[in-house]
């Protein structure tokens, strides 16, 4: 008998209406399991090769556990005796029960010790791959043109800050305008030889207590005189006399004995610094990004009226 | 018979609406015994607790949780109540733990001044879900036993010096038996299939495939092999309940002129493109309940004359319902032995409480018989159809995930 009449015979007979859906019900049978079931996770009652021990089915690293036991004794591997290998053993295994009920406990969330060494983790997980390039001259040469204000030596200044008062107990009918009248004559004096102590007496100025006596460095110069005042401060050379300025609390005159103007430094001089630096910079550009990375992806609803 | 199904999946249809939101609600307490100290670990879903404290937001319900445990939880002894301690930082008397998606997790340590006649209390949820069951785990002086709080048991005393008795078979004997009358679609499964019913040993044969499906869904667990995937089995269990009203469809259009298109199913596989589109991430149990469709439908036809293929719908149905239990296990963290005692005693029940109700049904239909009660008997099989079909496509459509 041919092919085709054993085929032609087969579809004559009346089983052929059974097998089909027979075939259809075990297919679908075995289709609907695989859909209804999933497969259960097999737990691991062996440890597997490359761990040293499984604690809720959480593994320890053959080599965290060379690493641990080395960095403990302070001896190659091959050298630990047993005790001390099992002493280091059952420290890991401690350690690794207590953060795995740290998690449980959801320190992450909840100890503030906890976030800020995880975030310093993270950060210096993203800054790691960074950290391992070692820069060439040349590119902290760049850096370092690129940032040259940061390699000044401080500068310093040795100064007079007088203050003419305005509307005060004892010339309480002086106007601004006329205070600045007797400001600018003070100045033109001063510029033209007279003594300090002199133009004090005559147009009753008095210091104003910002500046020390002496030199002081220029961060603390800013600091004590203000911005207004550093302002003008920050651009006088040696002897000069500046233009009256207006303060809140009288006007005021800076007399300039002796100002050093910051030096930056050479490259050679400063190269430690300028390689801390470049590293600096570079972690901070990698945890930036991360951070960028991140918020991009996730969603952040803030209070109303809040804004960061 | 066939008249008081009718009447049955009537009334019972009018409750569907509770068995479409009917959820398991269940907890998992873990009570470690140690000294004076009693340490409670209470694991609760998120849908219950959030149906519970009727709040969406998590940092919200967590904190109504907390408050709520602490008065539902409590631990006595010989010398009084024993207090929950604080535990430092400014975590108060209820440390909220992180147990992973879908559940909230607490931990609540109690101290007593006297460690004899301890007395456990948990009386949560029960006051408003009264079906609630907590699956517990008692450790004390070394062993570790399961145990079950539910509405009708709500403490328990613990033994001075002996170990703990664990809960018995018949607690979990209950467990199958509120399963089944508390859970509609099993009932009106179970009457639907009674209109298959035809001679007296067709009884048997459900009651047999009953008894095959949880014998054969013990088994499954017992090996350990598989989890289900419980709300899609649960809408593959309406599949079957529709598959079940499209056999009834299909025996009485046998001889009518409409016989030669197969419309039986053809409406469940219009029920099952309407199910794929809906969660297309079920595509291979949909795909499979296609095709068991169909070929049974074929089989059956073939059959229709000599022998009965619908007792094994039944032992499908009840091969599916016995994984209800170990789908709710999971968090409990209990050893194999123990759930497949528990399931054999769940399953027991199941199978015991459906006979009852077989029985009952047959005793009605006895008695309607005898007094001569009459109904025509093709529009009650179609409308039972046409309830199966619709009910079993409902369920299977909005518990499809």
């Amino acid at each position: 008998m041919s092919q085709m009449s054993r085929v032609r015979a087969f579809l004559s007979r009346p089983q052929r209406t059974l097998v089909l859906p027979a075939l259809a019900v075990v297919i679908g049978l075995l289709a609907a399991a695989l859909g209804l079931f999933r497969a259960a996770p097999k737990p691991l009652l062996v440890v597997p090769p490359g761990y040293v021990a499984l604690v809720n089915q959480k593994g320890l690293l053959l080599n965290d556990y060379r690493a641990q036991v080395e960095l403990e004794t302070a001896k190659h591997y091959a050298d630990v005796t047993p005790d001390e290998r099992r002493r280091v053993l059952r420290e890991m295994i401690n350690e690794e029960l207590l953060v795995q009920r740290a998690v449980v406990l959801d320190l992450p969330e909840t100890a503030n010790e906890v976030r800020a060494t995880m975030a310093v983790g993270v950060n210096s997980q993203v800054a790691a791959p960074v950290l391992a390039y070692e820069p060439t001259d040349a590119e902290l040469r760049a850096f370092y043109e690129k940032n040259r204000q940061n390699y000044a030596t401080s500068g310093s200044m040795t100064l007079h800050d007088l203050v003419l008062g305005v509307g005060g107990y004892q010339n309480a009918n002086q106007t601004t305008a006329q205070a600045q009248i007797d400001a600018a004559e003070a100045v033109y004096q001063l510029r033209s030889g007279a003594s300090l102590d002199y133009v004090m007496a005559h147009f009753g100025f008095r210091p104003s207590g910002r500046a020390a006596q002496g030199e002081e460095l220029d961060f603390a110069m800013k600091l004590h005189l203000g911005a207004q005042l550093y302002a003008v401060a920050s651009t006088m050379r040696d002897g000069e006399v500046s233009d009256p300025i207006v303060a809140p609390d009288g006007l005021h005159i800076i007399v300039m004995e002796r100002h050093q103007f910051p030096q930056v430094a050479d490259f050679t001089a400063v190269r430690d610094r300028v390689y801390l630096d470049y590293r600096t910079a570079s972690s901070n550009r990698a945890t930036s990004q991360n951070l960028r990375l991140l918020r991009s992806q996730a969603s952040i609803l803030l209070a109303p009226g809040l804004s960061e | 018979m066939k008249r008081l199904a009718v009447l049955a999946l009537c009334l019972l249809g009018a409750t569907a609406g509770c068995a479409v939101a009917q959820e398991r609600s269940v907890s998992y307490s873990t009570w470690i015994i140690s000294g004076n100290m009693v340490t409670l670990r209470y694991l609760l879903p998120v849908t219950v607790a959030q149906r519970l404290m009727g709040v969406d937001v998590p940092v919200l319900t967590t904190e109504k949780l907390e408050d709520y445990l602490l008065q539902r939880q409590t631990v006595g002894s010989a010398a009084g109540e024993c207090p929950a301690i604080d535990q430092g930082f400014d975590l108060g008397r209820v440390d909220p733990l992180a147990v992973g998606p879908g559940l909230f997790g607490f931990e609540i340590f109690y101290r007593c001044k006297d460690p004899h006649h301890l007395l456990l209390r948990n009386t949560a949820v029960f006051d408003a879900v009264p079906q609630h069951v907590d699956f517990a785990r008692i450790q004390m002086n070394g062993h570790v036993v399961p145990q079950l709080f539910t509405a009708g048991h709500q403490q328990l005393v613990l033994p001075d010096a002996d170990a703990v008795a664990p809960a018995s078979l018949a607690a979990y004997l209950g467990l199958g038996l509120k399963h089944i009358l508390n859970t509609a679609n099993r009932w009106i499964f179970l009457l639907g299939t009674l209109l298959l019913v035809r001679r007296r040993r067709d009884v048997g044969y459900l009651v047999a495939a009953l008894v095959c499906g949880y014998l054969l869904a013990t088994l499954v667990v017992s090996t350990g092999w598989v989890l289900p995937r419980m709300p899609r089995m649960e809408s593959f269990m309406g599949l079957l309940m529709a598959l079940v009203g499209a056999i009834i469809m299909q025996r009485e259009l046998r001889g009518a002129a409409a016989q030669r298109l197969p419309w039986p199913a053809i409406l469940l596989l219009v029920v099952l493109l309407i199910a794929l589109v809906r969660a297309p991430s079920a595509a291979l149990a949909l795909l499979g309940g296609a095709a068991l469709v169909c070929g049974f439908l074929s089989c059956a036809r073939w059959f229709e004359a000599r022998r009965i293929l619908w007792p094994a719908v039944v032992a499908m149905f009840a091969f599916l319902d016995g994984f209800v239990l170990p789908a709710v296990l999971g968090p409990a963290q209990l050893p194999r032995p123990t759930q497949v005692w528990m399931l054999t005693g769940f399953d027991l029940g199941a199978i015991l409480i459906a006979v009852l109700l077989v029985g009952l049904a047959v005793g009605a239909w006895l008695l309607l018989r005898a007094l001569r009660f009459s109904a025509p008997r093709p529009i009650v099989n179609d409308v039972c159809a046409a309830c199966l079909c619709g009910l079993g496509s409902f369920w299977l459509l909005t518990r499809l995930q």
